[in-house]
Protein backbone atom coordinates (compact mmCIF):
# COMPACT_ATOMS: atom_id res chain seq x y z
CA UNK A 1 0.00 0.00 0.00
CA UNK A 2 2.91 2.42 0.70
CA UNK A 3 4.80 1.63 -2.45
CA UNK A 4 0.94 2.11 -3.97
CA UNK A 5 1.04 5.63 -2.29
CA UNK A 6 4.58 6.91 -3.26
CA UNK A 7 4.08 5.48 -6.93
CA UNK A 8 0.74 7.58 -6.79
CA UNK A 9 2.64 10.46 -4.87
CA UNK A 10 5.24 10.50 -7.70
CA UNK A 11 2.73 10.32 -10.66
CA UNK A 12 0.78 13.46 -8.77
CA UNK A 13 4.11 15.41 -8.72
CA UNK A 14 4.97 15.26 -12.16
CA UNK A 15 1.59 15.97 -13.43
CA UNK A 16 1.56 19.05 -11.59
CA UNK A 17 5.56 20.12 -12.83
CA UNK A 18 3.76 19.13 -16.08
CA UNK A 19 0.72 22.00 -15.16
CA UNK A 20 2.76 24.68 -14.03
CA UNK A 21 5.40 23.94 -17.36
CA UNK A 22 2.26 24.35 -19.37
CA UNK A 23 1.17 27.31 -17.33
CA UNK A 24 5.14 29.01 -17.78
CA UNK A 25 4.69 28.57 -21.37
CA UNK A 26 1.75 30.33 -21.87
CA UNK A 27 3.02 33.37 -19.57
CA UNK A 28 6.12 33.03 -22.22
CA UNK A 29 3.53 33.44 -24.91
CA UNK A 30 2.15 36.30 -23.66
CA UNK A 31 5.45 38.28 -22.63
CA UNK A 32 6.64 37.19 -26.25
CA UNK A 33 3.32 38.50 -27.48
CA UNK A 34 3.87 41.64 -25.60
CA UNK A 35 7.05 41.91 -27.42
CA UNK A 36 8.76 41.84 -23.72
CA UNK A 37 11.61 39.14 -25.24
CA UNK A 38 14.28 39.57 -22.89
CA UNK A 39 11.64 38.52 -20.15
CA UNK A 40 9.95 35.70 -22.57
CA UNK A 41 13.29 33.95 -23.37
CA UNK A 42 14.17 33.49 -19.71
CA UNK A 43 10.44 32.10 -19.05
CA UNK A 44 11.22 29.89 -22.32
CA UNK A 45 14.11 28.59 -20.57
CA UNK A 46 12.01 27.83 -17.11
CA UNK A 47 9.66 25.52 -19.13
CA UNK A 48 12.42 23.46 -20.54
CA UNK A 49 14.03 23.24 -17.06
CA UNK A 50 10.34 21.61 -15.37
CA UNK A 51 8.70 20.00 -18.54
CA UNK A 52 9.78 16.08 -18.97
CA UNK A 53 7.93 16.34 -22.24
CA UNK A 54 9.79 16.69 -25.40
CA UNK A 55 7.31 18.10 -27.40
CA UNK A 56 6.70 20.63 -24.67
CA UNK A 57 10.25 21.67 -24.38
CA UNK A 58 10.75 21.63 -28.45
CA UNK A 59 8.34 24.39 -28.27
CA UNK A 60 9.67 26.52 -25.78
CA UNK A 61 13.15 26.04 -27.64
CA UNK A 62 11.99 26.94 -30.49
CA UNK A 63 10.24 30.24 -29.60
CA UNK A 64 13.55 31.09 -27.16
CA UNK A 65 15.13 30.99 -30.68
CA UNK A 66 12.62 33.31 -31.93
CA UNK A 67 13.33 35.67 -28.83
CA UNK A 68 16.87 35.48 -29.15
CA UNK A 69 16.60 36.21 -32.99
CA UNK A 70 14.56 39.43 -32.91
CA UNK A 71 16.88 40.47 -30.27
CA UNK A 72 19.36 39.89 -32.54
CA UNK A 73 21.49 37.42 -30.41
CA UNK A 74 22.53 35.33 -33.08
CA UNK A 75 24.94 33.17 -31.06
CA UNK A 76 22.14 32.69 -28.40
CA UNK A 77 19.92 31.85 -31.07
CA UNK A 78 21.93 29.17 -32.52
CA UNK A 79 22.96 27.76 -29.03
CA UNK A 80 19.46 27.24 -28.28
CA UNK A 81 17.83 25.43 -31.27
CA UNK A 82 20.45 22.81 -30.92
CA UNK A 83 19.11 21.62 -27.95
CA UNK A 84 15.75 21.12 -29.44
CA UNK A 85 15.64 16.98 -30.39
CA UNK A 86 14.57 15.62 -33.75
CA UNK A 87 11.41 13.50 -32.84
CA UNK A 88 9.92 10.85 -34.72
CA UNK A 89 6.28 11.31 -36.37
CA UNK A 90 5.83 15.54 -35.48
CA UNK A 91 7.10 16.58 -39.51
CA UNK A 92 6.14 20.00 -39.07
CA UNK A 93 7.60 20.66 -36.01
CA UNK A 94 10.92 18.61 -36.77
CA UNK A 95 11.05 21.07 -40.02
CA UNK A 96 10.69 24.31 -38.07
CA UNK A 97 13.12 22.94 -35.52
CA UNK A 98 15.79 22.13 -38.72
CA UNK A 99 14.76 25.54 -40.37
CA UNK A 100 16.03 27.34 -37.34
CA UNK A 101 18.97 25.52 -36.88
CA UNK A 102 20.09 25.96 -40.53
CA UNK A 103 19.00 29.52 -40.77
CA UNK A 104 20.37 30.55 -37.00
CA UNK A 105 24.02 28.21 -38.25
CA UNK A 106 23.75 30.65 -41.20
CA UNK A 107 23.19 33.97 -39.15
CA UNK A 108 26.35 33.48 -37.40
CA UNK A 109 28.73 32.77 -40.93
CA UNK A 110 28.69 28.95 -39.98
CA UNK A 111 27.97 27.73 -43.61
CA UNK A 112 29.04 24.80 -43.57
CA UNK A 113 26.72 23.63 -40.08
CA UNK A 114 24.23 25.57 -42.42
CA UNK A 115 24.45 22.56 -44.90
CA UNK A 116 24.75 19.86 -42.63
CA UNK A 117 21.72 21.04 -40.57
CA UNK A 118 19.80 21.35 -44.39
CA UNK A 119 21.02 17.55 -45.17
CA UNK A 120 19.33 16.16 -41.96
CA UNK A 121 16.11 18.07 -42.92
CA UNK A 122 15.94 16.83 -46.18
CA UNK A 123 16.39 13.44 -44.78
CA UNK A 124 13.90 14.04 -41.98
CA UNK A 125 10.90 15.56 -43.67
CA UNK A 126 8.70 13.25 -45.55
CA UNK A 127 6.89 16.97 -47.02
CA UNK A 128 8.75 17.51 -50.43
CA UNK A 129 7.25 21.27 -50.42
CA UNK A 130 8.21 21.65 -46.78
CA UNK A 131 11.78 20.76 -48.24
CA UNK A 132 11.87 23.26 -50.94
CA UNK A 133 10.99 26.07 -49.04
CA UNK A 134 14.13 25.77 -47.74
CA UNK A 135 16.36 25.97 -51.25
CA UNK A 136 16.71 29.54 -51.13
CA UNK A 137 18.67 29.53 -47.86
CA UNK A 138 20.77 26.16 -49.00
CA UNK A 139 21.70 28.80 -52.44
CA UNK A 140 22.96 31.27 -50.20
CA UNK A 141 25.22 28.54 -48.23
CA UNK A 142 26.34 27.01 -51.30
CA UNK A 143 27.34 30.42 -52.40
CA UNK A 144 29.02 31.30 -49.21
CA UNK A 145 31.00 28.28 -49.45
CA UNK A 146 32.21 28.63 -53.09
CA UNK A 147 29.80 25.67 -54.18
CA UNK A 148 28.69 28.27 -57.20
CA UNK A 149 27.99 24.81 -59.65
CA UNK A 150 25.40 23.03 -57.27
CA UNK A 151 24.22 26.52 -56.19
CA UNK A 152 23.69 27.33 -60.01
CA UNK A 153 21.53 24.29 -60.46
CA UNK A 154 20.00 24.88 -57.05
CA UNK A 155 19.11 28.26 -57.97
CA UNK A 156 17.69 27.51 -61.84
CA UNK A 157 15.31 24.89 -60.39
CA UNK A 158 14.40 27.48 -57.79
CA UNK A 159 13.41 29.80 -60.80
CA UNK A 160 11.68 27.43 -62.78
CA UNK A 161 9.90 26.66 -59.11
CA UNK A 162 8.56 29.97 -59.01
CA UNK A 163 7.94 30.68 -62.48
CA UNK A 164 10.13 33.49 -62.35
CA UNK A 165 11.38 35.51 -65.62
CA UNK A 166 15.00 35.80 -64.55
CA UNK A 167 18.17 34.54 -66.72
CA UNK A 168 20.18 32.10 -64.56
CA UNK A 169 23.19 33.29 -66.56
CA UNK A 170 22.53 36.72 -65.44
CA UNK A 171 23.41 35.88 -61.70
CA UNK A 172 25.93 32.71 -62.49
CA UNK A 173 27.13 34.20 -65.35
CA UNK A 174 30.95 34.65 -63.43
CA UNK A 175 31.16 30.75 -62.91
CA UNK A 176 31.98 30.19 -66.66
CA UNK A 177 33.21 33.38 -67.58
CA UNK A 178 35.95 33.47 -64.47
CA UNK A 179 37.00 37.33 -64.17
CA UNK A 180 38.69 37.01 -61.42
CA UNK A 181 42.14 37.86 -61.91
CA UNK A 182 45.08 36.05 -61.46
CA UNK A 183 47.68 36.71 -58.35
CA UNK A 184 50.35 34.54 -60.49
CA UNK A 185 50.05 36.68 -63.11
CA UNK A 186 49.81 39.89 -60.94
CA UNK A 187 53.91 39.23 -59.10
CA UNK A 188 54.74 38.32 -62.68
CA UNK A 189 53.90 41.77 -63.99
CA UNK A 190 55.15 43.25 -61.33
CA UNK A 191 58.73 41.03 -61.67
CA UNK A 192 59.06 42.57 -64.80
CA UNK A 193 57.75 46.26 -64.40
CA UNK A 194 57.31 47.75 -60.32
CA UNK A 195 54.12 48.85 -60.20
CA UNK A 196 52.36 46.80 -63.45
CA UNK A 197 51.01 44.14 -61.08
CA UNK A 198 48.81 46.43 -58.78
CA UNK A 199 47.82 48.34 -61.84
CA UNK A 200 46.30 44.96 -63.45
CA UNK A 201 44.82 44.96 -60.15
CA UNK A 202 43.18 47.84 -60.86
CA UNK A 203 45.11 49.72 -58.11
CA UNK A 204 46.28 52.09 -60.67
CA UNK A 205 47.34 54.67 -58.02
CA UNK A 206 49.17 52.21 -55.85
CA UNK A 207 50.90 51.00 -59.03
CA UNK A 208 52.25 54.36 -59.71
CA UNK A 209 53.45 54.80 -56.36
CA UNK A 210 55.38 51.53 -56.02
CA UNK A 211 56.90 52.36 -59.54
CA UNK A 212 57.74 55.92 -58.85
CA UNK A 213 59.77 54.15 -55.11
CA UNK A 214 60.89 51.39 -56.53
CA UNK A 215 62.62 53.16 -59.72
CA UNK A 216 63.39 56.03 -57.40
CA UNK A 217 65.35 54.40 -55.06
CA UNK A 218 67.19 52.39 -57.93
CA UNK A 219 68.07 55.59 -60.22
CA UNK A 220 69.66 57.03 -56.63
CA UNK A 221 71.66 54.20 -56.65
CA UNK A 222 72.92 54.17 -60.17
CA UNK A 223 73.52 57.59 -60.01
CA UNK A 224 75.42 57.17 -56.90
CA UNK A 225 77.75 54.65 -57.97
CA UNK A 226 78.59 56.85 -60.97
CA UNK A 227 79.69 59.96 -58.82
CA UNK A 228 81.33 57.65 -56.84
CA UNK A 229 79.16 57.10 -54.07
CA UNK A 230 79.56 53.44 -53.59
CA UNK A 231 78.36 53.38 -50.15
CA UNK A 232 74.89 55.11 -50.85
CA UNK A 233 74.88 53.46 -54.30
CA UNK A 234 74.53 49.92 -52.28
CA UNK A 235 72.45 50.67 -49.35
CA UNK A 236 70.13 52.54 -50.11
CA UNK A 237 70.15 52.24 -54.01
CA UNK A 238 70.45 48.66 -54.27
CA UNK A 239 69.11 48.20 -50.89
CA UNK A 240 65.82 50.28 -50.68
CA UNK A 241 65.00 49.42 -54.32
CA UNK A 242 65.65 45.67 -53.41
CA UNK A 243 63.11 45.97 -50.42
CA UNK A 244 60.59 47.83 -52.72
CA UNK A 245 60.79 45.69 -55.57
CA UNK A 246 60.05 42.40 -53.64
CA UNK A 247 57.64 44.31 -51.18
CA UNK A 248 55.43 45.33 -54.61
CA UNK A 249 55.36 42.08 -55.92
CA UNK A 250 53.91 40.71 -52.69
CA UNK A 251 51.38 44.08 -52.69
CA UNK A 252 50.41 43.11 -56.48
CA UNK A 253 49.42 39.65 -55.14
CA UNK A 254 47.58 40.97 -52.01
CA UNK A 255 45.88 43.83 -54.16
CA UNK A 256 44.61 40.58 -56.40
CA UNK A 257 42.93 38.77 -54.10
CA UNK A 258 41.39 41.47 -52.21
CA UNK A 259 39.72 42.84 -55.94
CA UNK A 260 38.60 38.86 -56.35
CA UNK A 261 36.89 38.80 -53.07
CA UNK A 262 35.17 42.12 -53.67
CA UNK A 263 33.94 40.74 -56.84
CA UNK A 264 32.77 37.41 -55.45
CA UNK A 265 30.98 39.66 -53.01
CA UNK A 266 29.36 41.52 -55.29
CA UNK A 267 28.00 39.18 -56.93
CA UNK A 268 26.77 36.91 -54.15
CA UNK A 269 24.93 40.27 -53.17
CA UNK A 270 23.38 40.28 -56.41
CA UNK A 271 22.05 36.80 -56.04
CA UNK A 272 20.80 37.40 -52.55
CA UNK A 273 18.92 40.37 -53.56
CA UNK A 274 17.15 38.54 -56.04
CA UNK A 275 16.33 35.69 -53.32
CA UNK A 276 15.19 37.91 -50.83
CA UNK A 277 12.99 39.37 -53.15
CA UNK A 278 11.55 36.36 -53.90
CA UNK A 279 10.94 35.38 -51.12
CA UNK A 280 9.57 38.70 -49.22
CA UNK A 281 7.35 38.64 -51.89
CA UNK A 282 6.05 34.80 -50.56
CA UNK B 1 -17.55 -12.01 13.05
CA UNK B 2 -14.07 -12.21 11.77
CA UNK B 3 -14.86 -11.71 7.63
CA UNK B 4 -16.90 -8.94 8.70
CA UNK B 5 -14.52 -7.15 10.01
CA UNK B 6 -11.70 -8.01 7.51
CA UNK B 7 -14.31 -6.99 4.64
CA UNK B 8 -14.83 -3.52 6.81
CA UNK B 9 -11.69 -2.95 6.96
CA UNK B 10 -10.50 -2.86 3.34
CA UNK B 11 -14.02 -0.72 2.76
CA UNK B 12 -12.27 1.32 4.97
CA UNK B 13 -8.67 1.31 3.34
CA UNK B 14 -10.54 1.92 0.26
CA UNK B 15 -11.92 4.95 1.18
CA UNK B 16 -8.94 6.38 2.72
CA UNK B 17 -7.36 6.14 -0.29
CA UNK B 18 -9.96 7.57 -2.92
CA UNK B 19 -9.82 10.62 -0.13
CA UNK B 20 -6.16 10.75 -0.10
CA UNK B 21 -5.66 10.74 -3.97
CA UNK B 22 -8.56 12.85 -4.30
CA UNK B 23 -6.85 15.28 -1.67
CA UNK B 24 -3.20 14.77 -3.55
CA UNK B 25 -5.11 15.54 -6.77
CA UNK B 26 -6.60 18.71 -5.55
CA UNK B 27 -3.49 19.97 -3.66
CA UNK B 28 -0.92 18.95 -7.42
CA UNK B 29 -3.99 21.87 -9.28
CA UNK B 30 -3.89 24.32 -6.30
CA UNK B 31 -0.01 24.27 -5.75
CA UNK B 32 0.26 24.55 -9.68
CA UNK B 33 -2.51 27.19 -10.10
CA UNK B 34 -1.62 29.70 -7.49
CA UNK B 35 1.80 29.20 -5.45
CA UNK B 36 4.84 30.79 -7.22
CA UNK B 37 8.13 28.83 -7.15
CA UNK B 38 9.51 28.10 -3.86
CA UNK B 39 13.00 30.08 -2.61
CA UNK B 40 14.86 26.68 -3.21
CA UNK B 41 12.87 25.91 -6.59
CA UNK B 42 14.27 29.22 -8.27
CA UNK B 43 17.86 28.25 -6.97
CA UNK B 44 17.73 25.00 -8.87
CA UNK B 45 16.47 26.59 -12.01
CA UNK B 46 19.60 28.87 -11.49
CA UNK B 47 21.81 26.11 -11.23
CA UNK B 48 20.27 25.08 -14.47
CA UNK B 49 21.00 28.19 -15.63
CA UNK B 50 24.60 27.49 -14.63
CA UNK B 51 24.77 24.18 -16.47
CA UNK B 52 23.71 25.82 -19.57
CA UNK B 53 26.14 28.92 -19.33
CA UNK B 54 23.34 31.17 -19.17
CA UNK B 55 24.78 33.80 -17.05
CA UNK B 56 23.23 36.62 -18.39
CA UNK B 57 20.03 34.77 -17.41
CA UNK B 58 21.72 34.25 -14.00
CA UNK B 59 21.84 37.47 -13.58
CA UNK B 60 18.46 38.44 -14.78
CA UNK B 61 16.83 35.90 -12.76
CA UNK B 62 18.63 37.01 -9.33
CA UNK B 63 17.72 40.81 -9.95
CA UNK B 64 13.80 39.77 -10.12
CA UNK B 65 14.04 37.28 -6.92
CA UNK B 66 16.39 39.82 -5.24
CA UNK B 67 12.99 41.80 -4.20
CA UNK B 68 10.95 38.74 -3.75
CA UNK B 69 13.31 36.64 -1.48
CA UNK B 70 14.55 39.47 0.99
CA UNK B 71 15.78 36.89 4.24
CA UNK B 72 19.26 37.48 4.84
CA UNK B 73 20.19 34.01 4.10
CA UNK B 74 18.19 34.20 1.00
CA UNK B 75 19.88 37.52 0.09
CA UNK B 76 23.52 36.17 1.04
CA UNK B 77 22.52 33.07 -1.68
CA UNK B 78 21.45 35.47 -4.32
CA UNK B 79 24.56 37.77 -4.30
CA UNK B 80 26.55 34.43 -4.33
CA UNK B 81 25.72 32.77 -7.17
CA UNK B 82 25.37 36.58 -9.34
CA UNK B 83 29.09 36.86 -8.12
CA UNK B 84 29.88 34.16 -9.68
CA UNK B 85 27.92 34.45 -12.82
CA UNK B 86 29.55 37.76 -13.22
CA UNK B 87 33.25 35.76 -12.11
CA UNK B 88 32.36 33.53 -14.97
CA UNK B 89 31.10 36.42 -17.85
CA UNK B 90 34.81 37.56 -16.18
CA UNK B 91 33.11 40.99 -14.83
CA UNK B 92 35.58 40.84 -11.96
CA UNK B 93 34.58 44.11 -10.46
CA UNK B 94 31.29 43.23 -10.45
CA UNK B 95 32.01 39.67 -8.79
CA UNK B 96 33.88 41.05 -6.27
CA UNK B 97 30.82 43.56 -5.48
CA UNK B 98 28.49 40.55 -4.91
CA UNK B 99 30.92 38.37 -3.16
CA UNK B 100 31.07 40.60 -0.97
CA UNK B 101 27.90 41.76 -0.30
CA UNK B 102 27.51 37.72 1.46
CA UNK B 103 26.84 37.93 5.06
CA UNK B 104 29.46 36.25 7.70
CA UNK B 105 26.83 34.11 9.02
CA UNK B 106 25.96 31.95 5.39
CA UNK B 107 26.97 29.06 5.21
CA UNK B 108 28.92 29.60 1.94
CA UNK B 109 30.77 33.06 3.27
CA UNK B 110 34.12 31.15 2.84
CA UNK B 111 33.51 30.20 -0.30
CA UNK B 112 32.52 33.74 -1.08
CA UNK B 113 36.01 35.33 0.60
CA UNK B 114 38.13 32.90 -1.22
CA UNK B 115 36.69 33.92 -4.99
CA UNK B 116 36.52 37.72 -3.77
CA UNK B 117 39.75 37.70 -2.88
CA UNK B 118 41.05 35.85 -6.01
CA UNK B 119 39.11 38.01 -8.25
CA UNK B 120 40.56 41.24 -6.24
CA UNK B 121 44.37 39.34 -7.23
CA UNK B 122 43.29 39.11 -11.03
CA UNK B 123 42.31 43.00 -11.01
CA UNK B 124 45.88 43.22 -9.35
CA UNK B 125 44.45 44.57 -6.14
CA UNK B 126 46.86 42.65 -3.84
CA UNK B 127 46.24 44.69 -0.99
CA UNK B 128 41.93 44.17 -1.16
CA UNK B 129 42.94 40.53 -1.99
CA UNK B 130 44.81 40.04 1.14
CA UNK B 131 42.06 41.68 3.33
CA UNK B 132 39.06 39.95 1.83
CA UNK B 133 41.04 36.28 3.08
CA UNK B 134 41.66 37.72 6.62
CA UNK B 135 37.75 38.43 7.27
CA UNK B 136 37.68 34.84 7.23
CA UNK B 137 37.32 33.40 11.11
CA UNK B 138 39.84 30.76 10.65
CA UNK B 139 38.94 28.60 13.68
CA UNK B 140 35.74 27.89 11.93
CA UNK B 141 37.69 26.84 9.17
CA UNK B 142 38.19 22.66 7.97
CA UNK B 143 41.72 21.29 7.99
CA UNK B 144 41.25 21.66 4.14
CA UNK B 145 40.31 25.12 3.30
CA UNK B 146 42.38 26.09 6.52
CA UNK B 147 45.42 24.98 4.49
CA UNK B 148 44.31 26.85 1.10
CA UNK B 149 43.55 30.14 3.23
CA UNK B 150 47.48 29.98 3.78
CA UNK B 151 48.29 28.67 -0.01
CA UNK B 152 46.44 31.20 -1.43
CA UNK B 153 47.85 33.86 0.71
CA UNK B 154 51.24 32.87 0.01
CA UNK B 155 50.57 33.42 -3.58
CA UNK B 156 49.05 36.70 -3.33
CA UNK B 157 52.13 37.20 -1.21
CA UNK B 158 54.20 36.53 -3.95
CA UNK B 159 52.11 38.43 -6.29
CA UNK B 160 53.05 41.02 -4.40
CA UNK B 161 56.42 40.47 -4.80
CA UNK B 162 56.72 39.80 -0.81
CA UNK B 163 59.25 37.03 -0.86
CA UNK B 164 59.67 36.45 2.66
CA UNK B 165 56.17 36.37 3.54
CA UNK B 166 55.87 33.84 0.78
CA UNK B 167 58.60 31.65 2.11
CA UNK B 168 56.75 31.85 5.89
CA UNK B 169 53.87 30.75 4.28
CA UNK B 170 55.49 27.99 2.05
CA UNK B 171 57.37 26.50 5.14
CA UNK B 172 53.97 25.53 6.61
CA UNK B 173 52.85 24.03 3.82
CA UNK B 174 51.90 20.23 4.21
CA UNK B 175 50.73 18.96 0.82
CA UNK B 176 49.08 16.16 1.82
CA UNK B 177 45.87 17.75 0.29
CA UNK B 178 45.69 16.29 -3.52
CA UNK B 179 43.26 19.28 -4.81
CA UNK B 180 46.30 21.57 -4.55
CA UNK B 181 49.05 19.42 -3.65
CA UNK B 182 51.01 20.38 -7.01
CA UNK B 183 50.31 23.42 -7.11
CA UNK B 184 51.66 24.40 -3.91
CA UNK B 185 54.87 22.76 -5.15
CA UNK B 186 54.37 24.74 -8.20
CA UNK B 187 54.21 28.24 -6.44
CA UNK B 188 57.93 27.29 -5.06
CA UNK B 189 58.91 27.01 -8.38
CA UNK B 190 57.70 30.32 -9.48
CA UNK B 191 58.94 32.05 -6.53
CA UNK B 192 62.63 30.61 -7.08
CA UNK B 193 62.08 31.88 -11.50
CA UNK B 194 61.06 35.54 -9.79
CA UNK B 195 63.95 35.77 -7.88
CA UNK B 196 66.08 34.58 -10.95
CA UNK B 197 64.95 37.42 -13.08
CA UNK B 198 67.36 39.94 -13.30
CA UNK B 199 67.34 43.34 -12.10
CA UNK B 200 68.52 45.51 -15.36
CA UNK B 201 69.20 49.01 -15.60
CA UNK B 202 67.56 51.14 -17.94
CA UNK B 203 70.44 53.49 -17.83
CA UNK B 204 72.96 50.46 -18.42
CA UNK B 205 70.83 49.53 -21.79
CA UNK B 206 70.96 53.44 -22.91
CA UNK B 207 74.79 53.53 -22.33
CA UNK B 208 75.53 49.73 -24.15
CA UNK B 209 73.17 51.86 -26.97
CA UNK B 210 75.09 54.84 -27.37
CA UNK B 211 78.83 53.05 -27.43
CA UNK B 212 77.31 50.53 -29.89
CA UNK B 213 74.05 51.31 -31.06
CA UNK B 214 72.33 47.73 -30.40
CA UNK B 215 73.90 46.08 -27.75
CA UNK B 216 71.01 48.37 -25.14
CA UNK B 217 68.53 45.70 -27.11
CA UNK B 218 70.44 42.75 -26.32
CA UNK B 219 71.16 43.52 -23.00
CA UNK B 220 67.73 43.89 -23.01
CA UNK B 221 67.09 40.36 -23.54
CA UNK B 222 66.17 40.81 -27.76
CA UNK B 223 69.48 39.77 -29.42
CA UNK B 224 67.53 40.06 -32.96
CA UNK B 225 66.43 43.05 -32.71
CA UNK B 226 69.49 44.29 -30.83
CA UNK B 227 71.20 42.86 -34.21
CA UNK B 228 68.98 44.62 -36.95
CA UNK B 229 69.15 47.86 -35.14
CA UNK B 230 73.02 47.54 -35.26
CA UNK B 231 73.09 46.76 -38.84
CA UNK B 232 70.39 49.71 -39.80
CA UNK B 233 72.65 52.23 -37.69
CA UNK B 234 76.08 50.64 -39.82
CA UNK B 235 74.05 51.56 -42.96
CA UNK B 236 73.44 54.83 -42.53
CA UNK B 237 76.61 55.39 -40.52
CA UNK B 238 78.48 54.18 -43.26
CA UNK B 239 76.36 56.40 -46.09
CA UNK B 240 77.01 59.92 -43.44
CA UNK B 241 80.65 59.42 -43.33
CA UNK B 242 80.74 58.37 -47.14
CA UNK B 243 79.52 62.19 -47.79
CA UNK B 244 81.35 63.81 -45.00
CA UNK B 245 84.57 62.30 -46.87
CA UNK B 246 84.07 63.51 -50.13
CA UNK B 247 81.85 66.30 -49.95
CA UNK B 248 82.42 67.59 -46.56
CA UNK B 249 80.68 68.85 -43.56
CA UNK B 250 78.49 71.51 -45.15
CA UNK B 251 76.88 69.43 -48.18
CA UNK B 252 73.34 68.53 -48.37
CA UNK B 253 74.28 64.67 -48.93
CA UNK B 254 75.87 64.77 -45.58
CA UNK B 255 73.22 66.89 -43.79
CA UNK B 256 70.44 64.38 -45.05
CA UNK B 257 72.23 61.43 -44.38
CA UNK B 258 73.95 62.50 -41.10
CA UNK B 259 70.47 63.50 -40.09
CA UNK B 260 69.31 60.30 -40.38
CA UNK B 261 71.64 58.78 -38.55
CA UNK B 262 71.00 60.76 -35.62
CA UNK B 263 67.38 60.42 -35.63
CA UNK B 264 68.28 56.31 -35.40
CA UNK B 265 70.94 56.65 -32.85
CA UNK B 266 69.06 58.67 -30.55
CA UNK B 267 65.84 56.64 -30.87
CA UNK B 268 68.17 53.63 -30.61
CA UNK B 269 69.39 54.81 -26.79
CA UNK B 270 66.32 55.79 -26.24
CA UNK B 271 64.12 52.50 -27.42
CA UNK B 272 67.06 50.36 -25.70
CA UNK B 273 66.05 51.73 -22.12
CA UNK B 274 62.11 51.24 -22.77
CA UNK B 275 62.77 47.85 -23.84
CA UNK B 276 64.43 46.94 -20.15
CA UNK B 277 61.44 48.32 -18.04
CA UNK B 278 58.95 46.01 -20.79
CA UNK B 279 60.66 43.42 -20.83
CA UNK B 280 60.74 42.97 -17.20
CA UNK B 281 57.10 43.76 -17.18
CA UNK B 282 56.43 41.37 -19.63
CA UNK B 283 58.40 38.43 -17.54
CA UNK B 284 56.57 39.48 -14.32
CA UNK B 285 53.48 39.30 -16.36
CA UNK B 286 53.41 35.91 -17.67
CA UNK B 287 54.84 34.70 -14.14
CA UNK B 288 51.88 36.54 -12.59
CA UNK B 289 49.33 34.87 -14.98
CA UNK B 290 50.81 31.46 -13.64
CA UNK B 291 50.63 32.32 -10.40
CA UNK B 292 46.70 33.45 -11.01
CA UNK B 293 45.99 30.00 -12.75
CA UNK B 294 47.51 27.65 -9.71
CA UNK B 295 45.35 30.05 -7.79
CA UNK B 296 42.06 29.53 -9.42
CA UNK B 297 42.42 25.75 -10.28
CA UNK B 298 42.18 24.59 -6.24
CA UNK B 299 39.33 26.92 -5.91
CA UNK B 300 37.40 25.16 -8.28
CA UNK B 301 38.31 21.65 -6.97
CA UNK B 302 37.36 22.35 -3.25
CA UNK B 303 34.26 24.80 -3.97
CA UNK B 304 32.40 23.72 -7.26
Amino acid sequence: MFLCGWFFASAQDSLSQELRAEQFLQEAHQLFKNQQLTQAQLVYERVVFLSKNKTRQNEALLYKTYCHKQLKQFKEAQATIERAEVLPKQDSVNYLLLYEASLTAYLVQEYKQCLKFIDILKTTIQDSNAVKRITFLEILALNETYQWGKAKVLCSQYIQDHQLEQDINELYGFVDKKPFKSIKKAKTLSWIFPGAGQMYAGAVGRGISSSVLTLGALTFGVFSAINGYYVSAFFTGLGLGRTFYTGGRRHAGYQVQQRNLRKIAAYHQKIKDFILQVERQK
Amino acid sequence: MSLKTTYFKYRLVGLLLVLHSGWLFAQSHSSASSQAPSFEEEMAFMQHLFRQNQYHNVLLLGQQLKTKFTQTNQQSRLALEMGFAHHYLKKLDSATHYFNQVAPDFAQYDQARFYQSLDLAKLTQYQAATQALIKLPLTQLSPLKTELYHFQLAGLALLNKKYETFTNKAQSFNYQYPQFASQQKKLLVLHEKLKKIPRKSAFVAGLFSAIIPGTGKMYAGKPKQGLNLMLQNLFLGAQAVEALLIDGVRSPRFIIFGGLFSIFYIGNIWGSALSVKLQQRETYETIHQEILFNLDVPLRLVFR
